[in-house]
């Protein structure tokens, strides 16, 4: 499709979501990359979940299935599986894709069925008005944990790349990178794992402040770029070496050169983030190409007859009926 | 030895060892046998849900029941006229079901102090037995490893052709030809020439002691009954569901999904229909319940009709994804194989107390068109209509197998016409003006455009909508006119629903109404009505909702009506509901079907009182 623009791919529906929700970023950046790249809005289907990330699909100009809580892999995998030319994205929070759906999330990745899983972590339950989520940091506050949640958070990288997912990226709401990490997730055969860092104005405002502020980005994130020396901070003055079982803060002239397709790198890299010595990175961390489901066999017609009297059939004779 | 033949008009045969013994195996063999033979032939399957439960204890025993008749039969029959125990413990659990002055075939190498013990009993039993019964002691163990010796089987390989000994007996015995089992073992066992030489030798090595001992003075035969003229089969109702899903996949130009996590005793279907990725279906093993039930939506949406097969637990976890296709008004069928429950219950044993959760077991207004096969064969033209009638009122179906039925096998003559109802396939187009749930004024259905059809794009979800258009909306005025065309469209046309299977008079003492597989003994218990000067009928529902309302005309032309079901009496507090009708509940609950002499007994009471 041709001179698709951005407006082809919004619907007449209101968007509902709060005054400066991260989502508004999301979306316009989903319906820019879609133009970008000449996608015709009838071949593509949005599957949600419940959440507020999960009304995404009622504002997408496409086919669109809001399921049921934690469910939208299921019904995405059905719907892929049958019908392997349509684009799928699952789109899915941190509650509804890493508390009630975890499940489906992990055999989703495992199985590389090729759907594309936007999970929009925002470390906080929106919809249900403010408690904490498996992504909530030790000692959040919240609703429901009004002394502080004493419970660890997940990472969800961490969990992808454990499930055997074939990509794993991560991106920021309001960065103007989004897109192109979105349109890497779309060009994937396999099945693909975004998280996207989406702030909640209302429950857990400036949950990412250090890394979604534009000023404050340039001296927190580190931006993966495959075949690119892993650098960051003011001119790209720092940089991140990973050897095996090491990783250390290093000038840029020693810092390793990112290799998307290295699985021990990503490890090492996700391991050093939660110990605080490597940088809040963005991009594609990890893409490996494994085999997605078989396509369905060429199809025996007329053999109806063949198949019911398979096993042991019998013959009764005119000659025994009455 | 010589031995005289008699001829009876039916036998009914009960096999029983550990659960490693292949008795389910022997079992199917027989009756195949006997079908071949031409008798009518009813069978049902007993099992533990221990896989290999200790050997030689009570609660590891597999039981397998057939019985063959010389004229058309419709139940296993009671007790049974010969019994095959393979240790003590066998001998103990079943004993109660061989009738007096039946025979009984004991493996006497099982007849050590140690194995009475683990039954619990001893040794002394079975001398005890000599007055009810004829004991036929057998050396089998003994007898099947001299038998196979020669084949360099291992010990334990050996022993397990103790089974086709057994069937090489009972051949001899009931006078059935042995082709068919030696068929089936050079097929099964073709990839290993030992194992297959092992058990062929055995099946032979029983006929020809059985013949040349002297444990049978007498052999029987049994007439072939008289059968329309036709190509038959033995099915099982899980076979004869997946026969009709390869029916209907062959009128689609588009697969069909079967999606299941593996659940006794529903995985047999999965397993089926694994096999026929060439014929139109698509097999997927869910990471669970929910997740099956969820594809075949997501299959629905991209316009494939879908099957999601499960039984106890499986019904309970799939609620809140059908009251979804409810709500998105999409075409799904949920095949349940119901067991005894609730939570894990007896996972092998026979109940019909899932109609309460199919009928109403969602959160929300949320009725679906819930039907039963009433026997193995229905199996097959049960699933047609469930795909036609998903896809017709566009709403997920229930159906309600059991395990009895599941499991049990008949002779099925292959029907000439095997297609019995086809699904239309989903819009090419979306229709103008493009409304997502605008109504077949005559069906109440909504358009089915999937998911990649040009100009078509919409959304749709498990919000409440707009009439016609479809658009999110929580006016209350809005939910009450969709929830009043939800249902009006299960509702509506209820003679297009499977149709009752009625027997007798359409007035007189006693109606009896049923379903699923109670069937094949209300027929039974009928018949002996009848020859008391009992007026009554049989009523078998097919669709147990919605409940066609013409039947209550039906029913009051009766002076009792009573309903006999497997659970407590939920078909007739829902009857009892609609009908405004004094109708009474019998019931059992023992994870066993009726015997006739049980629901004679009942039947008979209830009529006493009229």
């Amino acid at each position: 499709m041709s001179g698709m623009n951005k407006k082809d791919f919004e619907t007449q529906q209101e968007v509902r979501w709060c005054p400066g929700c991260g989502d508004y970023a999301i979306l316009a950046a989903m319906q820019k990359m879609l133009a970008s790249t000449h996608q015709d809005p009838d071949q593509v289907v949005f599957v949600s979940g419940i959440g507020c990330s999960s009304r995404f699909p009622y504002y997408m100009n496409t086919y669109g299935f809001h399921t049921l809580h934690g469910r939208a892999p299921c019904v995405a995998t059905g719907l892929k599986l049958m019908r392997p030319e349509l684009s799928v994205w699952v789109i899915t929070g941190d509650g509804d894709g890493l508390s009630i759906g975890a499940n489906h999330l992990v055999h989703l990745l495992r199985r590389n069925v090729p759907l594309k899983v936007l999970l929009f972590n925002n470390r906080i339950y929106g919809l249900t008005k403010g408690q904490y989520s498996p992504t909530s940091p030790e000692g959040t506050t919240s609703k429901s944990s009004p002394a502080g949640s004493w419970e660890h958070p997940l990472d969800p990288c961490s969990l992808a790349l454990a499930a055997g997912a074939t990509f794993v990226a991560r991106g920021i709401d309001v960065d103007s990178q989004l897109p192109a990490v979105l349109q890497a997730a779309q060009e994937h055969p396999g099945a693909a794992f975004v998280e996207i860092i989406q702030n909640c104005p209302v429950f857990n405002d400036n949950a990412f402040v250090a890394v979604r502020d534009k000023a404050a980005r340039a001296s927190h994130v580190l931006p993966l770029v495959h075949g690119q020396k892993m650098c960051w901070g003011q001119d790209n003055q720092q940089g991140v070496r990973v050897k095996p079982w090491v990783w250390e803060a290093c000038d840029p002239l020693h810092a390793s050169v990112h290799d998307q397709n290295n699985r021990a790198q990503a490890q090492m890299l996700l391991v050093g983030e939660q110990a605080g010595d490597v940088p809040f990175w963005t991009g594609v961390l990890y893409q490996e190409q494994r085999a997605t489901p078989p396509q369905a066999p060429e199809r025996k017609r007329d053999v109806l007859q063949v198949l019911l009297q398979e096993g042991q059939a019998w013959q009764v004779a005119e000659a025994s009926s009455p | 030895m010589a031995s005289q033949r008699h001829m009876l008009e039916q036998v009914v045969v009960y096999l029983a060892g550990d659960s490693g013994d292949g008795i389910q195996v022997a079992g199917q063999q027989l009756t195949l046998s006997s079908a071949v033979a031409g008798n009518d032939v009813h069978t049902f399957a007993d099992y533990p849900a221990e896989i290999r439960a200790p050997a030689g204890t009570t609660f590891g025993i597999s039981g397998f029941q057939l019985r063959f008749a010389a004229d058309h039969i419709h139940t296993v029959g009671g007790s049974c006229d010969v019994l095959v125990a393979l240790n003590p413990a066998a001998l103990v659990v079943s004993l109660p079901a061989l009738k007096e002055g039946g025979i009984l075939i004991f493996d006497t190498d099982k007849n050590t102090e140690r194995d009475w013990a683990k039954a619990g009993a001893s040794p002394s039993q079975l001398e005890a037995l000599e007055a009810r019964c004829r004991v036929v002691g057998v050396p089998l163990s003994r007898m099947t490893l001299e038998a196979v010796s020669t084949h360099g089987l291992s010990r334990s390989q050996s022993r397990r052709c103790k089974n086709c000994l057994v069937l090489g007996m009972l051949y001899w015995l009931y006078d059935r030809p042995l082709h068919h089992t030696q068929a089936w073992i050079k097929e099964r066992f073709a990839h290993d020439p030992a194992l297959q030489q092992g058990n062929l030798t055995a099946l032979q090595a029983g006929y020809t002691l059985a013949q040349n001992g002297e444990w049978f003075p007498n052999t029987y035969r049994v007439a072939p009954a008289v059968f329309e003229a036709g190509t038959y089969r033995s099915v099982t109702g899980n076979q004869a569901a997946i026969l009709g899903l390869l029916a209907t996949a062959s009128t689609q130009e588009r697969n069909i999904l079967l999606a299941g996590y593996p659940i006794t005793p529903a995985s047999d279907l999965l397993h089926q229909a694994a096999r026929h990725q060439e014929h139109g279906i698509t097999t997927f093993q869910a990471e669970d319940e929910i997740a099956a039930m969820g594809a075949v939506l997501g299959a629905a949406f991209g316009g494939h009709l879908g099957v999601a097969c499960t039984s106890g637990p499986g019904l309970d976890l799939k609620q809140e994804t059908l009251g979804l296709g409810v709500m998105a008004e999409l075409p799904a069928v949920l095949w349940v194989v119901q067991r005894a429950g609730p939570a894990t219950g007896m996972p092998t044993k026979v109940e019909q107390a899932d109609l309460n959760a199919a009928c109403f077991g969602r959160h929300g207004q949320a009725a679906v068109p819930v039907l039963a096969p009433a026997t193995p064969s229905d199996h097959f033209a049960m699933m047609q209509h469930a795909l036609t009638t998903a896809r017709e009122r566009m709403t997920p179906v229930i159906v309600l197998s059991d395990g009895a039925l599941a499991h049990g096998a008949e002779p099925w003559r292959l029907p000439e016409q095997p297609i019995v109802a086809v699904p239309a396939a989903p819009n090419s187009t979306p229709p103008e003006p493009w409304l997502p749930y605008a109504r077949d004024p005559k069906t109440g259905a909504r358009p089915w455009v999937p998911a990649g059809t040009p100009q078509g794009a919409h959304r749709i979800g498990g919000l409440e909508k707009t009439p016609e258009t479809g658009a999110v909306s929580s006016q209350g005025v809005h939910h009450e006119t969709m929830m009043r065309q939800r249902r009006h469209k299960i509702e509506t046309d209820p003679q297009r629903y499977p149709e009752p299977w009625w027997s007798g008079p359409e007035r007189g003492d006693l109606l009896v109404i049923a379903w699923g597989s109670t069937y094949g003994v209300v027929q039974e218990a009928l018949r002996r009505c009848n020859a008391h000067g009992i007026v009554a009928s049989h009523l078998h529902l097919r669709t147990l909702w919605p409940i066609d309302p013409g039947l209550k005309t039906k029913a009051r032309s009766f002076q009792r009506v009573v309903c006999v079901e497997l659970n407590e009496g939920q078909l007739c507090a829902i009857l009892r509901a609609q009908w405004l009708l004094p109708i009474e509940a019998i019931t059992q609950t023992q994870g066993q079907p009726f015997s006739l002499e049980v629901l004679w007994a009942a039947l008979e009471v209830a009529t006493c009182q009229a």
